[in-house]
């Protein structure tokens, strides 16, 4: 048995001492990961504590102590998703998507008599593709090196769906309008 | 790069294309939507049908753990997997990120778990600033809580440059080893061999610590080979210290010294052959007559190449990586002779002449 395995064995059994070295042991893995996903950024540091504590808290489900790379590295990647994920939540500070503004004109939103479905339907495969990675919660750049473009492509591409998905929209609501 | 939207020009495009918000921005953009109700319809459009898009994705996305096996397996595929991707094909581009993932953190883990014992028993110490490096050149550190520590490695009979935020640069070569605190990035750590050059700073010196030595300079370019059983410190332009044992010894250009575990540095001997830093994967040439440079090129990638006697007197100073190429570097060899390359046979045979008058 090597090291790191009688380590993690102890760790499981309540061993305080083994729990802190091996955590001491992971946080450069971590970190080291991290860094090579996001650079030197601020968030590093609360992603590696993060995983430690996933680690730290669910150690006791790891049934195969050889497989503590394994079982440390999901702990990463739900880190690195749900980093990813909640990367546009202070876009929500714009709005509520419930509560649209207090504005005259936005008052009256065509979006609420409309099927927002059609008009994404409305969109070319890899538009539709953008938009969700986007929503996803990856960037502008991220997505061009995922779908093998560049950024200014990509944000044009984003500006052509919408501008496609508002001309469906007037067109909707013309023929709305036409039936009342 | 994070696209930000300006307060100052708040326009349907950047509100689109925004992916940093704060508070500054977000009142920028209702201020804006408040003067502009045609605006406020569109910014309402947009975020509507985003949002739409993203709970689409959400309500058919599987658990993380499919799309994390299928990342590690593309012959696994869920029947959860297999339906949310049929409606939203993004899902494989998720997948395929996760993938790149997976292999970082197995580097990662290599670079951090499979480490040689004399890498992992590191320790920073805080410098001075501006004094000489102070530190015990005993060979054992601990790595200590230094949790802003990055490692780059090269690979085994591969290269690697590495731009430092000082703007010095650093080649490593054949499995080099290289560990530098962002709070600290004139004051790096060496396993291996690496080709410094370093941008000069008077008020602080750029130190590079091996298991034997500590390698103290302005602004230079030289070559630290850290061995197993000792360090050699090479230098070709400026001057170095190079501290072991108590004691510190100068090195100018054109000379080495040698560290052996526990010793002092040797006395200072010439760099008589350049060509002895050929395992930097540069060509480095000080003053060479340009007889030799074509003699040393043509040994290194196994050509010929001929010299006009009109040339033979002048010389050269310049550092090429072998990366580059042969008919690469000849050309930027004869640009600064003033001088034209023939090619009698590529790949075989070249000829360096005096550019005709009036070129």
């Amino acid at each position: 048995m090597d090291r790191l395995e009688e380590l993690t064995k102890r760790a499981k059994m309540g061993d305080p001492e083994s729990r802190n070295e091996l955590l001491k042991i992971l946080e450069p893995v971590m970190r080291g990961f991290f860094i090579s996903r996001i650079g030197l950024r601020s968030d590093v540091d609360d992603l590696v504590q993060n995983s430690l504590l996933r680690v730290h808290r669910s150690l006791a489900d790891l049934k195969d102590d050889t497989r503590l790379k394994a079982f440390a590295m999901k702990g990463a990647l739900y880190e690195m998703q749900d980093w990813y994920r909640g990367r546009y939540r202070a876009k929500e500070d714009l709005f509520d998507a419930h509560h649209p503004p207090e504005n005259e004109a936005a008052a009256f939103s065509p979006m609420d008599r409309l099927d927002l479905q059609k008009a994404l339907d409305s969109l070319s495969p890899k538009a539709r593709e953008i938009i969700e990675l986007r929503e996803y919660g990856f960037r502008y750049e991220e997505i061009a090196a995922m779908i093998g473009s560049t950024e200014a492509a990509i944000k044009m591409q984003v500006k052509r769906a919408f501008e496609r998905m508002k001309d469906v929209i007037t067109v909707m609501l013309l023929l709305l309008l036409r039936t009342w | 790069m994070v696209t930000a939207i300006d307060a100052m020009n708040v326009t349907l495009d950047s509100i689109i294309h925004a992916e940093s918000w704060d508070d500054a921005s977000v009142e920028a953009v209702h201020r804006a939507m408040a003067a502009d109700p045609e605006l406020a319809a569109r910014v309402w459009a947009w975020v509507q049908l985003c949002d739409h898009a993203g709970r689409n994705v959400d309500a058919a996305m599987p658990p993380l753990d499919d799309l994390i096996a299928r990342a590690m397996d593309p012959t696994c595929s869920s029947p959860a997997y297999a339906s949310a991707c049929a409606m939203h094909p993004s899902l494989e581009r998720v997948v395929d990120r996760l993938a790149d993932d997976i292999t970082a953190f197995d580097s990662a883990w290599n670079r951090s778990i499979k480490q040689p014992a004399t890498l992992r028993r590191v320790r920073f110490v805080q410098w001075a600033a501006a004094a000489v490096v102070v530190a015990a050149v005993a060979l054992s550190v601990l790595l200590l809580d230094a949790p802003d520590s990055i490692r780059f490695a090269s690979t085994s009979g591969g290269s690697e440059v590495v731009e430092l935020q000082d703007g010095s640069s650093v080649r490593l070569v054949d499995g080099a080893e290289l560990i530098v605190n962002p709070a600290f990035p004139r004051q790096v750590q060496l396993t291996g061999r690496a080709w410094f050059d370093v941008s000069p700073r008077e008020d602080d010196p750029f130190s590079v610590t091996t298991d034997h030595a500590i390698t103290t300079v302005a602004g230079t370019t030289f070559g630290v080979e850290a061995l197993l059983e000792s360090t050699v410190v090479s230098v070709v332009s400026g001057n170095v210290l190079v501290q072991a044992a108590g004691k510190t010894v100068p090195l100018n250009a054109g000379w080495y010294s040698r560290v052996v575990a526990g010793a002092e540095p040797s006395t200072p001997e010439v760099l008589s052959n350049l060509s002895d830093l050929a395992w930097t994967g540069l060509f480095i040439f000080r003053d060479t007559p340009i007889d030799s440079v074509a003699a040393i090129l043509g040994q290194d990638f196994k050509v010929r190449i001929e010299v006009d006697r009109s040339l033979s007197t002048q010389s050269l100073t310049g550092t090429f990586d072998r990366d580059q190429g042969l008919e690469e570097i000849l050309g930027v060899v004869v640009a600064a002779l003033g001088a034209e390359l023939q090619t009698i046979e590529a790949d075989i045979h070249y000829r360096m002449r005096a550019a005709p008058d009036g070129d």
